[in-house]
């Protein structure tokens, strides 16, 4: 961080949502009743937007510039031949394929959906990868979301004109397409506010063979408090090659790193003596010029926590 | 079917896992699977019926225009499924015995009856649905109740809450004698928390009453491929031709066989598709859309202008294909305010509901909807699926991977396509798969979420200072 880093216009702006001090929701409400009394302007064929966003996440991309386009998807399965997953060394390249290819189709569709609709990208992806003896699945689900036409808060990427670098930001998600991310809403406005965007998730995998010891070896260690350093080295081995993979993966779309990382390790049901290591997480780039400060205020709770209470303290021993 | 539980207050009708969409062989890009279209002798799928079409709707769409009745719910066609029981509740028979406090305290000894009066046949279109199924058929009872039942509520012809008014002008009772004195009783029950109960009386609202649907209906299990196929008019058979029936407008698309008939015997299926289970989703959207309409039925006894807190389940009783709709909310009435034609209702409630009054978004009613996509696995997806066959390196298993992209994007076509330019807002999607064996499954997805209007233009709040908790 540099001295000159700018701050965000209006951070300094405590509000989250009018008081209801200051808001007669009562009136709001009795609005709303009139409106649902009175002619819809929608029409009959009028197709209407899908979200999957809590109203917080609706209100907070608003704030930012962006708002929910429709509920997209993705899904792919794909096959895994019947082998013995138990003997080897070295990586299973079977089982590696097809949960990364399953994985990439699943993005591919949720890409193609998020752009069908007009979106700029898809947040809150919520990912399923189910890994059965002869199948890997994986179900994508977000919510596509764009830039607002209307105005937007000063300091916000929605907004037009509105940081630096912001032009360096489009050309650049323009080139890979609709970026997926599994961040909340939350989250990516955080990430915006920084001056960072989302590039798409970055997924690695590895399966690889847990070599038996040696007959001897495995009699001898039977009876001893021992690390076995052949299922200890088949996890490094896994874990060096996944991670590889997700950061190569970022690297080739353009990302400066991955936040968010989930990893997915150990036994696994399709092979008796071999493990996996999965891992994905966001890609992400600086889009504006360089990285704000965020400034958080700090806050200081002046709540009591819950005390629970206990039968037992009332006892006179 | 699995239990589904609504009524979260943070993002909508509760947790679920998640769905997936997209679909067709056409609608699979990027399948690196087998392609059955480039071999000879295969005409490859079928893409004439593809998702996101003009299929049938059985979403339960209060105000929808309904679908209608999938070739398996006219009358007349002969039953291929067991036709089902006509309960006691359709056939207006009281129901068992049960408590109630009404306004006037049960005598001891004595047991109330609650009766859920209405049309002579029962209630609404659900008599409909289970009488009309003996004589429907395979429609499962709800997909038959709109051709001979009254319409109503669940009736195949449209899944309507406000269709559910009798033509004489009078509402149907819906609402137990008993209920509707309690109802009316001058206390009020809810199920709001105390903050949330804080928050309905800021937004000038007053609880007037919990209320609650209930629907227990059989639902069929079409997992089986050949009777589901059976069922949708496939009089030649899976091996007479197994093309796509007459009148059959849901989604459809088949997988042929890329080897050749030659090759595998009785074994090898010469070809595979996969279908819509309209009589799957009428029935559903039947029992959840009469359970729906109960709960309306008593917020308006009530007096209520909507519902608000909504919670939905489905779970199984007594095992079997013997299922429970259920849903509840607590009712409000809304000082200063005119009453609409029919209550709004959502799953939100307390300061979430105040959120999204204050940005401007009316609550307009809880939609939801179910897809069932069968899979009449191809012998390609049958080896592929059970890890045998030429399947030696992983590929895709393009027929699977179109079902369930195919019930997502159906899903969620259907609501858009129903939201008459509004908002569904925290949707919660859930997709689950029964597998029937060889590589059959069947996939149902259904969308639950609430549908929102604005009702003031779209004005930004300030952008939320972030803030670091010194707490703990």
């Amino acid at each position: 961080m540099t001295p000159d880093e700018t701050t965000i216009p209006g951070g300094t702006t405590p509000a989250v949502l009018a008081p209801s001090s200051r808001v007669d929701v009562a009136a709001e409400v009795r609005a709303g009743m009139a409106a649902l009394s009175a002619p819809h302007a929608g029409g009959p064929t009028g197709a209407g937007t899908t979200s999957d966003l809590s109203i917080d996440e609706v209100l907070l991309l608003h704030s930012a510039g962006w708002e929910p386009v429709a509920l997209v998807a993705g899904y792919a399965i794909h096959s895994i031949p019947t082998g013995w997953w138990g003997w080897g060394s070295g990586e299973i390249t079977i089982l590696t394929g097809s949960a990364t290819g399953a994985f990439n189709a699943a993005v591919a569709r949720l890409r193609q959906a998020c752009a069908q609709h007009g979106a700029t990208g898809v947040v809150g992806v919520q990912i399923v990868l189910e890994q059965l003896h002869h199948t890997t699945s994986v179900q994508l689900i977000g919510t596509a979301i764009r830039k607002t036409a209307g105005p937007a808060h000063p300091g916000s990427s929605g907004s037009s004109g509105s940081a630096k670098g912001s032009g360096r930001a489009t050309a650049k998600t323009a080139a890979a397409g609709p970026f997926v991310s599994d961040l909340s809403a939350r989250d990516f406005v955080l990430l915006d506010h920084a001056g960072w965007g989302p590039l798409g998730i970055a997924f690695g995998a590895s399966h690889i063979y847990a070599p038996y010891r040696p007959g001897m070896t495995a009699l001898r260690q039977a009876t001893q408090n021992v690390e076995l350093t052949n299922l200890t080295e088949a996890m490094y081995a896994a874990r060096e090659a996944a991670m590889g993979r997700m950061q190569g993966a970022a690297r080739a779309a353009g990302g400066s790193g991955v936040v968010g990382v989930s990893v997915t390790e150990g036994p696994m049901r399709v092979g008796g003596h071999a493990v996996r290591f999965l891992a994905w997480g966001t890609i992400v780039t600086l889009h504006a010029a360089q990285h704000r400060r965020v400034e958080p205020l700090v806050t200081l709770s002046l709540d009591d926590r819950e005390v629970a209470f206990q039968a037992t303290s009332l006892r006179a021993d | 079917m699995t239990d589904e539980r609504g009524g979260d207050p943070d993002s909508g009708p509760g947790p679920g896992s998640r769905g997936t969409s997209e679909g067709g062989d056409t609608a699979v890009p990027g399948g690196t699977g087998p392609d059955t279209s480039a071999v000879p002798g295969g005409t490859g799928p079928d893409t004439s019926a593809v998702p996101g079409g003009t299929g049938p709707d059985t979403s339960f769409i209060p105000g929808g225009a309904g679908r209608p009745p999938g070739p398996g719910t006219e009358p007349g066609v002969e039953p291929q499924l067991d036709a089902p029981v006509a309960t006691p509740l359709a056939a207006g028979i009281p129901l068992d015995p049960v408590v109630t406090a009404g306004p006037e305290p049960a005598q001891p000894g004595r047991v109330d009856v609650p009766t859920l009066g209405g049309r002579p046949a029962g209630i609404g279109g659900a008599a409909g649905g289970a009488a009309g199924g003996a004589a429907g058929g395979a429609a499962g009872g709800a997909g038959a109740a709109g051709a001979a039942g009254a319409p109503g509520i669940g009736a195949a012809a449209g899944i309507d809450a406000e269709a559910d008014v009798d033509p004489s002008g009078e509402p149907p009772a819906q609402v137990p004698a008993t209920a509707a004195g309690r109802l009316g009783s001058g206390t009020f029950s809810s199920d709001l928390s105390v903050a949330d109960f804080a928050a309905c009386l800021e937004m000038g609202m007053e609880p007037v009453g919990f209320v609650q649907g209930f629907d227990a209906m059989r639902l069929a299990n079409y997992t089986n491929a050949w009777r589901s196929m059976s069922m949708m008019g496939g009089s030649t058979g899976l091996f007479g031709g197994g093309g796509m029936p007459a009148g059959f407008d849901g989604y459809y698309q088949r997988w042929n066989c890329p080897h050749g008939y030659f090759m595998g015997g009785n074994d090898h299926r010469p070809w595979g598709a996969n279908y819509e289970i309209v009589p799957s989703e009428a029935a559903w959207s039947a029992g959840f859309g009469r359970a729906f309409a109960r709960m309306l039925d008593e917020a308006r006894e009530a007096g209520a202008h909507g519902v608000i807190g909504v919670t939905n389940t489905l779970r199984p009783m007594f095992g079997g294909t013997v299922h429970e709709f259920h849903l509840t909310g607590t009712a409000v009435r809304i000082a200063g305010a005119q009453a609409p034609a029919t209550p709004f209702s959502t799953y939100l409630s307390g300061q979430r509901l105040v959120k999204l009054f204050e940005a401007g978004f009316m609550p307009v009613s809880v939609v939801s909807t179910l897809v069932a996509v069968g899979v009449y696995a191809s012998c390609v997806t049958v080896w592929a699926s059970e890890g045998q066959g030429y399947s030696y390196q992983p590929g895709e298993i393009t027929q699977v991977s179109a079902a369930v992209q195919s019930a997502v994007d159906l899903a969620n076509a259907r609501i858009a396509a129903s939201l008459e330019g509004d908002i569904l807002h925290g949707a919660s999607m859930e997709c689950t798969t029964r597998e029937g064996g060889q590589g059959d499954r069947v996939i149902e997805c259904t969308l639950h979420g609430s549908r929102v209007r604005r009702f003031r233009p779209f004005d930004p709040m300030d952008r939320p200072r972030p803030t670091v908790s010194l707490a703990r």
